[in-house]
């Protein structure tokens, strides 16, 4: 129990007033479905005819959206309610988006100049080529997304994504190609999808709807 | 000691000064949320205060009849939806009172 005397502090509450919107597991979920969309991307390209296998990643993506939106609108809102936040923390967005758009950048440079010079490599040795860039594409934006947002099971998806490229490699030893990647994929965002599902059920016991408000 | 007891008023006279609409803790806690978010619903709101219907409604009445707190009142499809938000009055009451029990408080605070 606090005491009275104790300081109000406005920057918690502000803070838990925030973490209660992502109670509900629903972006963590939206999350866990783009990477499997990644995965599959990944997986069925060689497969699929060109151009279409580029669609794989936006119909995913597209999925994602639909249901982050309509969960939102039909689960969320009712229980919880509805909150407008001040200028802060729509800096802090601000600042996810710009460090994310960065990254975007540096990822499409590196592309262009690969494209353009395909005899230039980025050469590492053993598997270290998909841990290092993993680690400094997926992981470092997803932990600064999760500081910026103040989410922490951001922290951990961000290092099982970095991750899935190296232990891609690793399963590339004892399983064919693509199965390596599909495999991997699979199993970092059905944990990812898996923990947001939790996060809802809880939110769902600790929400109940109510009939009707008063004011 | 006339020293002494011009001392001891300093720092318990603001407790006269503090506001007693904002001082009530259902009241604080319900400014205190509304003062770090631009809006919310009444829903939201019974969820962060922890308040019951009947008892946020009454809080809420009285503290938008001294021209804290702004209600909008409108429909979301069917459903009734009540937006509430901090008004400037009560943004800067709200600031008062924080600065009033700050020193209030620190003259209490054991040395």
């Amino acid at each position: 129990m606090k005491k009275i005397t104790e300081k109000i502090d406005l920057k918690e509450i502000e803070k838990k007033t925030w973490r209660s919107t992502l109670e509900d597991g629903i972006l963590d979920i939206y999350f866990g479905i783009l990477i499997l969309g990644l995965g599959m991307g990944m997986t069925l390209s060689p497969v699929v005819p060109n151009p279409l296998d580029k669609f794989i990643i936006i119909i995913f993506i597209g999925i994602g959206l639909a249901f982050f939106l309509t969960a939102k609108k039909l689960i969320t809102q009712p229980r919880l309610g509805i909150v407008k936040f001040g200028i802060k923390r729509k800096g802090r967005k601000l600042k996810t988006l710009f460090v994310l758009s960065i990254n975007l950048l540096i990822l499409l440079i590196l592309f262009l100049i690969r494209f353009t010079n395909p005899e230039l490599s980025l050469e590492f040795p053993g598997y270290l080529d998909g841990l290092i860039l993993g680690l400094l594409f997926i992981t470092a934006p997803v932990c600064f997304t999760a500081y910026f947002l103040q989410h922490p099971p951001f922290y951990i998806f961000g290092l099982l994504v970095g991750l899935s490229f190296f232990l891609s490699d690793v399963f590339s030893l004892f399983l064919p190609e693509p199965f390596d990647v599909l495999i991997v994929f699979s199993i970092v965002s059905g944990i990812i999808i898996l923990m947001g599902l939790i996060s809802l059920i809880k939110f769902l016991q600790k929400y109940p709807v109510h009939k009707e408000e008063m004011a | 000691m006339a020293k002494k007891k011009a001392e001891s008023e300093d720092i318990i006279q603001p407790l006269s000064d503090i506001d007693k609409i904002i001082h009530e803790p259902s009241r604080l806690m319900i400014m205190s949320v509304l003062y770090v978010v631009e809006s919310a619903d009444f829903v939201f709101l019974r969820n962060q205060t922890g308040l019951t219907d009947g008892n946020l409604s009454s809080h809420l009445n009285r503290l938008e009849s001294v021209g804290y707190v702004e209600v909008e009142k409108k429909f979301k499809g069917k459903k009734p939806q009540t937006i509430l938000k901090l008004s400037k009055e009560g943004r800067e009451a709200f600031e008062i009172y924080r600065e009033k029990m700050e020193q209030v408080l620190t003259g209490l605070s054991e040395k």
